[in-house]
């Protein structure tokens, strides 16, 4: 199939625009349960992806023949002239820098390996992974090897291959009549040799070790208080509470509360925020977006100062401004939108200790849970898999079920401390529009001087 | 048909064999006033082969109808690497299926895409100028499905689904009104709603902190239901121990107001149909009566650990076992909205919940976001609400509920009425 010649066909029947993304993925999904096979799948997969942009307006189309390429960009071009056709503002989409490379995988792949060796590992480490309170366990991996191909009437031409590994491990726990649950993952965009060398039967342990506080931890006070946020959790807080708000088809949607922010003040002096997809091995690495555009590290906030948005093409068309390439999708059969990659603050100089100093009452977050953000009015919510209560300054009671909320404008403010550790965070999946992608990020420890707290009762004991 | 023969005929010689096929055909349109409009239109394939013999399994699964016979051996060569399983996978006899009314509409599969996108423009037309529309979506899709076995089973069925969700956005303000049917329906009506409730939000206020009653509208109490209740019930979590419903099946666990359906034959069901992933048979079955646990959701492996039959509700051929629901019905009650709203001393309504995945499964503790939220003083609707949390236990609330709406509304797999619970605590 000519792909070159399908993109200069559509040109010449009326495309202002149009890409094909090639994708050809193979994956495998191992789970065990209690020592026995729980699932096991290897799927094959192969998707095009064609987008048209024609007068103002998009057409997309998609499907899984490659005998029906040329089909897939005429129905492409015909949504988008449906589309131009009852326009009335007709955007241009302008011309921009392109890019041609090959990004090869370095190390092994896990698809050169015999599927045995990963059912015995696991197997294996299931019947290793033992706790006197253990009731149930699940350990899975999931593998991913994509070959993505993405090329555009503009000239692009870029051949990309990429390599996540994915490790859970879930369990119950029971003492007297109170069940526990426990659960880890660790997650890379990295070759299978790379996977080989984690020591996961210490993942398992340490998270096994849990029960122990998990068992006397009672339940969260309820109101408005000081918290600490450790690593993983402050890394989620930034992705949920600024990160999507960045992301600019919010903004142009006006469906964002940064809209019109950039220049001005919008956290303290001492923070520094920003997208960065280069960090080798993070859960959210890519060399070139879904647009075939080169990604790079871009500054959302500098100094307290709102710099940029996250783009996509059609994002950065729309605010005359540049490209951050941050335009990602699930898929070749989903649409690119802005989306983050690793959201990373800039460490400062306070020791983790110094952020709880003069905290009377407050809470120490660790660990995330899941978070979430309405980005039209700034409201979010996350949760700790661990908390803590500070009392005059000193971690004392287990906490279970901590959750926090705000908004995101009162919220930064609030930031009073951000201390001088730093390490690679949750390796998460985010959602947005339907698409799951993988993400991740890079933070220290935080203190938020006043939170709101969803616990069970008012008072603190 | 052809390409599912020729996978049972190949896959016999190394064992027992299940072979789906599905073609889904999905047209949408995305626009708002702020964004360029997509158009779409995609047509996806998909091929699910699972293998099994001697107490060993393997799944395999491709996009590319020519891929078979290489998916066909991966299922094979996992099968050969994997691990002794405790019981024997056995699959579903061929029988007769009955099958759901009206989830096919022949005049929704025809629909031109032009009609869906001026459909669009009739939506912005209709709402008030003031409104911005950060979302707009309308989708419909077409799906048909094939389904074989080693057994000589062999069944198909074909159904669509209409869909629209429309946001209305004034000042920092927005509502979402969501709508899903097998057949066309005018999705005008859901511009409309996301408009009246977007005017009812405005000028919200802060609340304090209290104890009071929480009154969950159809989606919130869904997401309840979709998020804790359906994982509880499914018989896999439930030999897990993952489930707090373990080792309670015909005890009285909740409310006697609380009666719980799953059927799968009901007509117009956005889950109905005629059989599941395994060829077993849809069907209606009673799951909470009158707050007694009566049944699990079973696949056929799942009921063979219990030492019975599968409940129609295998919802994929990856895991060993998969189950899903079909359409969950809670039983409406006998208040109207109106009379709930009324009797309410001093609490909240919520249209909206957000952070269900923040829910500890296991005990049923809540704490989490809500959203388009009003306050409720001496039985009326005071005003919307800025921000608030709100924080309970979901298996409490249940034990203890009453109020219980007449209404019944579908948008997900839940069917349900709006409730209220009662001494929730409400963070301001």
């Amino acid at each position: 199939m000519n792909i070159k010649k399908l993109l200069i066909e559509a040109e010449n029947k009326g495309a202002d625009f149009s890409d094909i993304r090639i994708l050809n993925s193979e994956s495998e999904k191992i789970s065990v349960k209690n020592d026995d096979i729980d699932s096991i799948q290897k799927d094959l997969n192969s998707q095009y992806g064609i987008r048209v942009f024609h007068k103002g307006g998009w057409g997309f189309s998609y499907g899984n023949n490659e005998n029906e390429i040329g089909k897939y960009f005429d129905k492409a071009l015909k949504m988008a002239k449906i589309n131009s056709n009852m326009l009335k503002e007709k955007i241009k989409l302008k011309n921009f820098k392109t890019y041609q490379d090959k990004i090869k995988t370095k190390g092994e792949s896990f698809t050169n390996f015999d599927i045995k060796e990963r059912i015995d590992k696991l197997v294996n480490l299931s019947k290793k992974t033992e706790h006197k309170n253990l009731i149930n366990k699940q350990i899975v991996t999931l593998f991913l090897r994509k070959e993505h191909q993405y090329m555009n009437n503009f000239g692009a031409d870029i051949y990309q291959e990429s390599e996540h590994f994915n490790f859970y491990f879930k369990g119950v726990g029971k003492k007297d009549s109170k069940i526990r649950e426990i659960f880890t993952r660790k997650g890379m965009c990295a070759s299978y040799d790379v996977f080989k060398k984690l020591d996961l039967d210490r993942i398992v342990h340490e998270e096994l070790e849990r029960f122990k506080t998990l068992f006397i931890a009672r339940k969260a006070p309820a109101g408005k208080f000081p918290i600490v946020l450790n690593n993983s959790l402050s890394e989620v807080f930034f992705h949920e509470a600024v990160g999507h708000a960045c992301e600019a088809d919010a903004v142009l949607k006006n469906a964002s509360v940064l809209k019109e922010k950039i220049g001005k003040k919008i956290a303290p002096d001492f923070l520094t925020l920003s997208d960065d997809p280069s960090l080798k091995t993070s859960h959210g690495f890519f060399v070139y977006d879904d647009e075939g555009i080169k990604a790079k590290k871009t500054k959302m906030i500098e100094n307290g100062v709102f710099k940029n948005y996250l783009q996509s093409i059609e994002t950065a068309n729309r605010m005359n401004t540049e490209l951050t390439g941050n335009g990602r999708a699930q898929n070749a059969i989903c649409f690119p939108y802005p989306r983050m990659s690793n959201t990373v603050l800039k460490k400062r100089d306070f020791s983790i200790e110094e952020l709880f100093e003069g905290i009377k009452k407050g809470i120490y977050a660790k660990e995330s849970s899941g978070g979430v953000v309405e980005p039209t009015n700034g409201n979010f919510l996350f949760g700790a898999k661990e908390g803590y209560l500070i009392e005059n300054g000193k971690i004392t009671k287990p906490l279970l079920d901590v959750s926090f909320g705000g908004n995101i404008l009162t919220i930064l403010n609030k930031i009073e401390k951000i201390a001088d550790d730093s390490l690679m965070g949750f390796p998460g999946f985010c959602g947005k529009r339907g698409q799951i992608v993988p993400v991740g990020g890079m933070s220290p420890h935080i203190k938020i001087s006043e939170a709101m707290v969803g616990g069970d009762n008012g008072n603190i004991e | 048909m052809e390409i599912l023969n020729n996978i049972i005929s190949e896959g016999k010689k190394y064992g027992d064999v299940i072979v789906l096929k599905k073609n889904t055909n999905q047209v949408s349109t995305n626009f708002s006033k702020k964004e360029i409009k997509t158009t779409t239109e995609g047509n996806t394939t998909q091929l699910l082969i699972r293998i099994s013999k001697d107490k060993k399994f393997g799944y395999s699964t491709t996009s590319d109808f020519s891929k078979w016979k290489k998916c066909l051996m991966d299922a094979v060569n996992i099968m050969k690497a994997s691990k002794k399983l405790k019981h024997e996978i056995v699959l579903a006899k061929p029988q007769k299926f009955n099958t759901a009314e009206m989830i096919y509409s022949g005049r929704l599969k025809e629909l031109p895409t032009e009609k869906i996108v001026e459909k669009g423009y009739t939506i912005i037309k209709e709402m008030k100028k003031e409104f911005e529309i950060p979302v707009l979506s309308i989708n419909k899709s077409f799906e048909e499905t094939e389904i074989a076995n080693s057994e000589g089973l062999f069944a198909k069925e074909k159904e669509t689904s209409f869909s629209t969700m429309v946001e209305a956005k004034s000042g920092e303000i927005s509502a979402t009104d969501f709508k899903v049917s097998r057949d066309l329906f005018d999705p005008v009506y859901v511009g409309k709603e996301a408009e009246k409730l977007c005017l009812k939000c405005l000028n919200p206020k802060s609340i304090q902190t209290f104890r009071g009653s929480l009154i969950l509208d159809y989606f919130a109490f869904a997401g309840f239901i979709e998020n804790v209740i359906i994982p509880a019930v499914s018989a896999d979590e439930i030999h897990s121990k993952r489930s707090p419903l373990s080792n309670k099946i015909g005890e009285k666990v909740f409310s006697e107001n609380f009666t719980v359906v799953d059927d799968g034959l009901m007509d117009k069901g956005l889950l109905s149909g005629s059989f599941d992933y395994e060829g077993t048979p849809y069907q209606k079955k009673v799951i909470f009566d009158k707050g007694v646990f009566k049944k699990p959701l079973y696949d056929i492996y799942s009921a063979k650990k219990d030492k019975t039959q599968s409940t129609g509700n295998c919802g994929g051929l990856d895991r060993i076992p998969s189950i899903r629901p079909t359409n969950f019905i809670v039983s409406p009650g006998d208040y109207s909205r109106e009379e709930i709203i009324s009797d309410t001393k001093k609490g909240t309504l919520a249209t909206f919940a957000m952070g269900y995945h923040l829910i500890n499964q296991v005990t049923g503790d809540c704490s989490l976001g809500i959203e388009n939220s009003f306050y409720i003083e001496n039985g009326e609707l005071k005003f919307p609400i800025k921000q608030a949390m709100v924080s309970f236990n979901l298996f409490e609330q249940l034990k203890k509920l009453e109020a219980i709406g007449k209404n019944l509304r579908q948008e997900t797999s839940v069917v349900a009425p709006i409730v209220k619970f009662e001494d929730v605590q409400i963070i301001g």
